[in-house]
């Protein structure tokens, strides 16, 4: 009896159209991008797509034509294990502070709308493709939505979970509201 | 990376060690291993011939295991290395040896349209020295590095 192989999803691009390890966080610094420490676990990206179906009375199923993309929540999050000033400025919305070690993180007081200023700026998750090069998932403007609880553990690293959060830029005339507030490149 | 063969796959891993350009520079294992030519340096394929020259090392692809969770596509193996030096005072030469090889199987990762390998993790081991019969001025480390493969060889059933 001859023999019948199972399917198989192997194609000529399966050896090089994998994403091997865990991503690197990176954000600009005066114009320099910049590594944002190590993490553990591995950092995801959501791109956090709501999809609004158009639906109307007698309708049987969802139809071709009848969706669209009503909000955009991105995020990039894990956990990291680094958390100097410099750090900690990124991961406190909007802080002020100055210095390395030693150096100030000031909370920004409640109630006052941040400036565009206070925004991490160029917000980049990069993965490695088994083929080589990368593919980088990058937040022009974002916001560390939340960190913490910073959770030390005996005989350990402490992670720090953070979850950062894409930001459009309005005043920016190249956008408008539709327009997404990341982008997606791969790069040889 | 050519996975046409496990063999292909064992030279070309073997090339990649022998001609890793170590931090800062200095001299590649090839030469450190005694090779004048080509990747002709002591690190032998599987078996070491019967009359030695230290410094040496046994490669081998051991642990080989495919499972059904890839239609069998996807192979896991460890590329052992056993290092020899002789005499004892050899000891940190050998050391240093095993530290190239780590540092050119870091983040090892080839991957084309002929197939991918990459390893991520190992485990080291010096030898603690053997007693007697054997010889006791031969001093050995362990090396094994975690590796998984997309061969070509295992495609007969796909269209790569």
């Amino acid at each position: 009896m001859p023999i019948t192989a199972a399917p198989s999803g192997y194609m000529a691009r399966t050896p090089t159209d994998q994403i091997i390890d865990i991503g690197v966080l990176s954000y600009d610094v005066s114009g320099v991008d910049t590594v944002l420490g190590v993490s553990r676990g591995g950092l995801g990206f959501d791109p956090g797509i709501d999809l609004h179906e158009q639906q109307y009375d007698g309708q049987r199923s969802p139809i071709v034509g009848g969706d669209r993309i009503s909000y955009r929540r991105a995020t990039i999050s894990g956990n990291m294990l680094q958390l100097g000033p410099e750090d900690h400025r990124i991961f406190e919305p909007a802080a002020g502070g100055t210095g390395s070690t030693p150096g100030t993180v000031l909370p920004k007081a409640a109630g006052i709308s941040f400036v565009i200023g206070e925004y991490v700026k160029n917000l980049t998750l990069t993965f490695t493709r088994s083929g080589g090069g990368t593919v980088k998932y990058r937040f022009p403007y974002a916001i560390c939505k939340k960190y913490g609880p910073i959770a030390p553990k005996d005989n350990d690293e402490a992670e720090i979970s953070v979850n950062f959060e894409a930001r459009l830029d309005r005043a920016d005339v190249a956008n408008s509201d539709s327009t997404c507030p990341y982008t997606i490149t791969y790069l040889d | 990376m050519t996975t046409t063969s496990s063999d292909l796959m064992h030279s070309q891993i073997r090339d990649q060690m022998l001609t890793f350009v170590p931090k800062g520079g200095g001299a590649t294992l090839n030469t450190q291993l005694g090779g004048t030519g080509t990747n002709d340096g002591r690190l032998h394929k599987s078996q070491a011939p019967d009359i030695v020259l230290y410094p040496f090392g046994v490669m081998r692809l051991i642990n080989r295991l495919t499972g059904g969770e890839y239609n069998g596509e996807r192979e896991s193996f460890d590329v052992e290395i056993m290092l020899f030096g002789r005499p004892r005072s050899q000891g940190k030469t050998i050391e240093d040896l095993a530290d190239l090889f780590d540092q050119a199987m870091l983040r090892y990762r080839d991957g084309s349209s002929l197939g991918l390998v990459f390893s991520r993790s190992r485990q080291r081991d010096t030898m603690p020295q053997p007693v007697d019969p054997a010889d006791r001025e031969v001093v050995q480390i362990r090396l094994a590095y975690s590796c998984k493969a997309w061969p070509l060889y295992l495609t007969k059933y796909s269209t790569p």
